[in-house]
């Protein structure tokens, strides 16, 4: 979405939003994509039948290749030439005029498949299948088990799943031969990394190409993903001159829009005789389809999975395994708790085996093995930094009234019914930003978001983001935000995201850019904090300042000094410094480089402590 | 084939392909983009419109077959600044988050409140299922159409 | 999915209908409510060179009574019946089944019908009913009973030149009961069901259609059966098959224990167990 007003949801209410299906410009063609019906082939020939029909021999793309920890790399053919992996994969498109018409010309490509045997490696990088590995042990893990009073082992699985989007994805591309910009529109989550993944797939620079991202219609991981869609629509655009447009139609979505979960827990745990779980060893085995996701990678699913097991239970000793293999599927992607959901599915089944074998309580035991007093690191350096398990678990029993409940369930099973109970607790990773990028290895992408809020000559707040809302509210929290740490009325703020205007996440952390923007900002005294880097200078009159790994902070004394001093109304002298306070605080946590003198707009920075600085 | 609709109560007249559905017609040919379009088998209910004064599939009607109908859509309920009761209950009880099957919704359950009688909560609940929602949990959708019976 | 291209025919009345079905035969494919027909053409699924709309036809949607049956146009809509009191209690029971009332405001008796989902109701219910299905042609017309009726998913009795125009039910009420499982409740696919009819029983979804079930008609006939009987008896007589959501035991299984249901309701209230 674009430019936020207060009245965005009066718009959504009264259909007048814009989906990615409801634009369409002057001269655009639809595209239809074929693709496999096969699970694993070769491709010996593709015959387009028609001139308006084209496949990945003549557009040229580049292949991605992601680089992680514990990956093995393999190069995507976003259309391949040679191979297919599942079915579902795109290979070839068609356009015409509309999707009807381009349906009939797409009819009448032939592609010629050789199928492959069954048990052939899809990669020859990975000839065991496995994509990513990675293996944690804190230590102590064979002892605690061999003096464990209970040891139980179990296997748990997740299904396969979508996360099915009411709105399917959707691509619009226009490309301006004049400038050399592609544009594209497209449903998605992460439009920065689209850009840049579309940028490195077409062999030209990120500036060469914009996204905007209008009102998406629901996402929930499977719009967290880069798709060869995305690319192929762009590289026709440029190609002919014209805009081009795809909207996928569900039986694609169920197809080839990524997948989620498909992950199987091999789980022991060593328990002592009052059911204190002491140690848990595990396997995790993700099944991520053909290809690694871009930008989440194939170890998203069970590298997740691994670290979430068990996440607010006080444990001696970990130990785990989690694996990726690759089959003749769609790709895996985010979806929605993403390996959290394996992890804590096996977790709660297996304390209340535990619970079942020592006669304990099932709310009682989670009790016992709570995460007392917090912050709290396990044994393999999760850091937990605040919550309360202990009063988590009271409230529930209080609201679920667990009494009452434990004596619904003996009622009914006398009768014959079988009634069951199910807890479940579990705390769920977030603030997932370049830092963890960098601990996984993760050097293909800089992992970091970008935030800004800007006081306009007008006087009106911007605030804007680099990530794209696809109906969570991110306008309402930001305005709540705003209101509540900066006492502005939701009137006073617009919220910019999905677009050229909106933050834009810099280049990797070497990039000269940023060792300038820290250069400048090394000017002030402020307080540092390790591993951050900084996002380019300013370079005119109206640019803004921009800063990374932002975090919004929990109200601080800065902001409660913040509210006082800053005055509700704005002084609107064009090109000038604004009156106000000049902000301690608090929507960045760490180093912001510091206003420039001509910009006439001003960063909230922790650097200085509250002062006014009046432009009178 | 011609066909000739009057739709939010003004009249179109046009020539479409006999395959054209009415959700195609209504999104392309008169830009009315508010029908949106989540599965083409009737599923979902985001293309739920209004015919003469009836919810229907509007993925699962031909345009053609349109011919002669009266139509409502999501555009015909309502706009920025003047909402019909029903949109500003379901403002009043955030009954939607990413906006995609509101208008389906809207739809049916004008028809559902337009019988007049008083359901309850599991019977909207029913009713309503003919419509998919993959954010909202359905629960303040069917408080908003509860609170609009009279 | 969008639909292929075809040759689109709207009669105005079943002579023109029948004419145009006599010139295509199996080329053409005729449009009812289009609640099955429409998805399955979008899927490309079926490619008819003629579509012939029947929806203008009037003949076609009306209901008459004579001689204690009840004449349903193949035209008649779902939501039309269900509240119509001429029809069985059986039809109006089952009606509100049928999908969502969205589908059920352009849906047919005679498109359930003749489209013939293994999960549908309307064919358990003509079974149940000892339904007639009046078939015509530019050669005449013929009744079919149900049960010859049915063949198969998607395949009926008749010739390529016919179409489906009447189905004939008894007027008046016997003791009835239906009953449906879904996997998420009203409105979903039916995964089984069962209908009865005073003694006849005819099951759905067990398999690749719709099923009387004989042997309990004969111990229903015979008076004696008590209810765990009869579905016991259900359960050996009924024909299932391994399908996606369910397996040919849960499908065996629960279909019997609804017929047990059903039974009971027919006997007892007359209506929905």
């Amino acid at each position: 979405m674009p430019t936020v007003g207060t009245d965005e949801h009066e718009l959504l209410v009264t259909g007048r939003g814009r989906f990615i299906a409801d634009i369409a410009p002057d001269d655009c063609v639809e595209v239809c994509f074929v693709r496999s019906p096969v699970p694993h082939a070769g491709i010996r020939s593709v015959d387009l039948g028609s001139t308006q029909a084209t496949w990945g021999a003549e557009l040229g793309l580049q292949p991605l290749r992601l680089e992680a920890g514990g990956m093995v790399t393999v190069l995507w053919h976003p259309l391949p030439t040679e191979r297919v992996r599942y079915v579902g994969e795109p290979v070839a498109m068609a356009w015409s005029t509309d999707r009807y018409a381009a349906e009939n010309l797409a009819e009448a490509i032939f592609v010629d498949y050789a199928p492959l045997p069954a048990g052939t490696p899809l990669h020859d990088a990975a000839p065991d299948g496995v994509l990513f590995s990675r293996a944690v042990d804190s230590g102590g893990l064979d002892e605690a088990m061999a003096q464990a009073h209970l040891v139980l082992e179990r296997t748990f699985k997740t299904a396969r799943q979508s996360a099915l989007p009411l709105e399917g994805r959707g691509v619009v591309a226009e490309h301006d031969p004049a400038t050399g910009v592609t544009t594209l529109w497209t449903s998605t989550q992460l439009p920065h990394l689209v850009r840049r993944g579309v940028a490195h797939a077409l062999a030209t620079d990120e500036d060469s190409v914009r996204v905007m991202v209008p009102h998406v219609g629901g996402g929930f991981g499977l719009k967290a993903s880069l798709y060869a869609e995305e690319i192929a629509v762009a590289a026709l655009a440029r190609r002919l001159g014209r805009p081009v447009r795809w909207i996928e139609d569900r039986t694609e979505n169920l197809l080839a829009g990524t997948h989620g979960h498909d992950t199987r827990i091999w789980l022991r745990v060593a328990v002592g005789q009052d059911g204190r779980v002491h140690a848990i060893d595990a396997d995790v085995l993700s099944d991520v389809g053909a290809y690694s996701v871009w930008p989440g990678t194939a170890g998203v699913e069970p590298a997740t999975a691994a670290l979430s097991l068990f996440g607010p239970y006080a444990l001696e000793a970990i130990r785990f395994r989690a694996r990726a293999i690759a089959s003749n599927r769609c790709p895996v992607g985010p979806c929605r708790g993403i390996g959290q959901n394996a992890a804590v599915f096996a977790t709660e089944q297996m304390m209340d085996a535990i619970a079942a074998a020592l006669r304990i309580d099932p709310l009682e035991l989670r009790r016992r093995n709570a995460v007392r007093e917090l912050p709290w690191t396990s044994p393999i350096g999760r850091e937990l930094d605040s919550g309360d398990y202990l009063a988590l678990l009271g409230r529930l029993e209080e609201a679920s009234d667990y009494q009452g409940l434990l004596g619904q369930r003996a009622a009914a099973r006398t009768e014959g019914r079988l009634v069951g109970i199910g807890i479940s607790l579990f705390n769920e990773i977030s603030a997932s930003g370049s830092v963890d990028y960098r601990r996984r290895g993760v050097t293909s992408l800089p992992g970091t978001d970008a935030a800004r809020v800007v006081v306009t000559a007008q006087g009106r707040v911007e605030i804007s983001t680099s990530a794209a809302d696809a109906g969570q509210g991110h306008a309402d929290t930001y305005r709540a935000l705003a209101e509540r740490e900066l006492g502005l009325r939701p009137e006073e703020v617009e919220v910019i995201e999905g677009t050229p205007r909106a933050a834009r996440t810099a280049a990797g952390p070497s990039s000269p850019a940023a060792r300038l923007g820290w250069s400048r900002a090394s000017s002030r005294p402020c307080a540092r904090r390790p591993n951050r880097t900084w996002s380019p200078a300013p370079t005119s009159p109206t640019s803004t300042i921009r800063c990374r790994s932002i975090r919004v902070a929990p109200t601080s004394p800065w902001s409660r000094s913040i509210r006082s001093a800053w005055p509700p109304t704005w002084c609107a002298t064009s090109r000038s410094r604004i009156a106000g306070g000049c902000s301690t605080k608090t929507w960045w946590r760490g180093r912001c480089a510091a206003p420039s003198p001509w910009a006439s707009e001003r960063c909230f920075s922790r650097s200085t402590p509250t002062q006014r600085t009046d432009n009178s | 084939m011609k066909v000739t609709v009057s739709v939010n109560g003004r009249p179109w007249s046009g020539e479409v392909p006999a395959r054209l559905t009415l959700s195609d017609l209504l999104r392309d040919r008169l830009g009315l983009t508010g029908t949106h379009v989540g599965c083409e088998q009737g599923a979902c209910g985001a293309c739920t419109v209004l015919a003469d004064g009836e919810a229907v599939r509007s993925c699962l009607l031909l345009a053609v077959q349109a011919d002669g109908m009266q139509l409502t859509t999501v555009e015909g309920m309502g706009a920025p600044g003047r909402l019909s009761s029903l949109q500003a209950a379901l403002l009043r009880h955030r009954a939607f988050q990413c906006g995609f099957c509101t208008p389906g919704f809207l739809i049916s359950a004008t028809e559902i409140l337009g019988s007049g009688r008083r359901y309850s909560r599991q019977e909207l609940r029913e009713l309503l299922s003919g419509n998919l929602c993959r954010c909202t949990g359905y629960e303040p959708i069917v408080e908003a159409v509860f609170e609009c019976q009279r | 999915m969008k639909l292929p291209p075809f040759e689109y025919h709207r009669p105005a009345v079943l002579e023109e209908a029948l004419g145009i079905m006599a010139e295509h035969g199996d080329q053409a494919r005729p449009l009812a409510g289009g609640q099955s027909l429409v998805p399955l053409l979008a899927m490309r699924r079926v490619r008819p060179s003629h579509v012939v709309d029947l929806h203008r036809v009037a003949e076609l949607q009306r209901i008459s009574v004579a001689g204690g049956r009840v004449r349903i146009g193949a035209m008649a809509r779902q939501r039309d019946l269900e509240h119509d009191p001429r029809m069985p209690g059986l039809v109006r029971a089952a009606i509100p089944h049928i999908g969502h009332f969205q589908i059920r405001n352009r849906g047919t008796v005679g498109g359930s019908l003749c489209h013939l989902d293994p999960a549908a109701e309307w064919p358990a219910v003509a079974l149940a009913l000892d339904a007639v299905m009046v078939a015509a042609s530019v050669r005449g017309r013929r009744e079919i009973a149900a049960d010859d009726f049915m063949l198969g998913p998607q395949t009926t009795a008749l010739e390529p030149d016919e179409l489906l125009v009447e189905v004939i039910v008894p007027l008046g009420d016997e003791g009835f009961g239906f009953a449906e499982v879904t996997r998420r409740g009203v409105g979903d696919f039916a995964l089984v069901g069962a209908a009865c009819h005073g003694s006849a029983v005819a099951v759905f979804g067990a398999g690749p259609r719709a099923q009387r079930l004989t042997a309990v008609e004969e111990l229903l006939r015979s008076g004696s059966g008590s209810r765990g009987e009869i579905a016991a008896l259900a359960a050996t007589e009924i024909q299932a098959t391994d399908e996606l959501h369910t397996s040919a035991r849960y499908r065996r299984e629960v279909a019997a224990r609804l017929v047990g249901a059903v039974v009971d309701a027919s006997q007892t209230s007359g209506g929905l167990p």
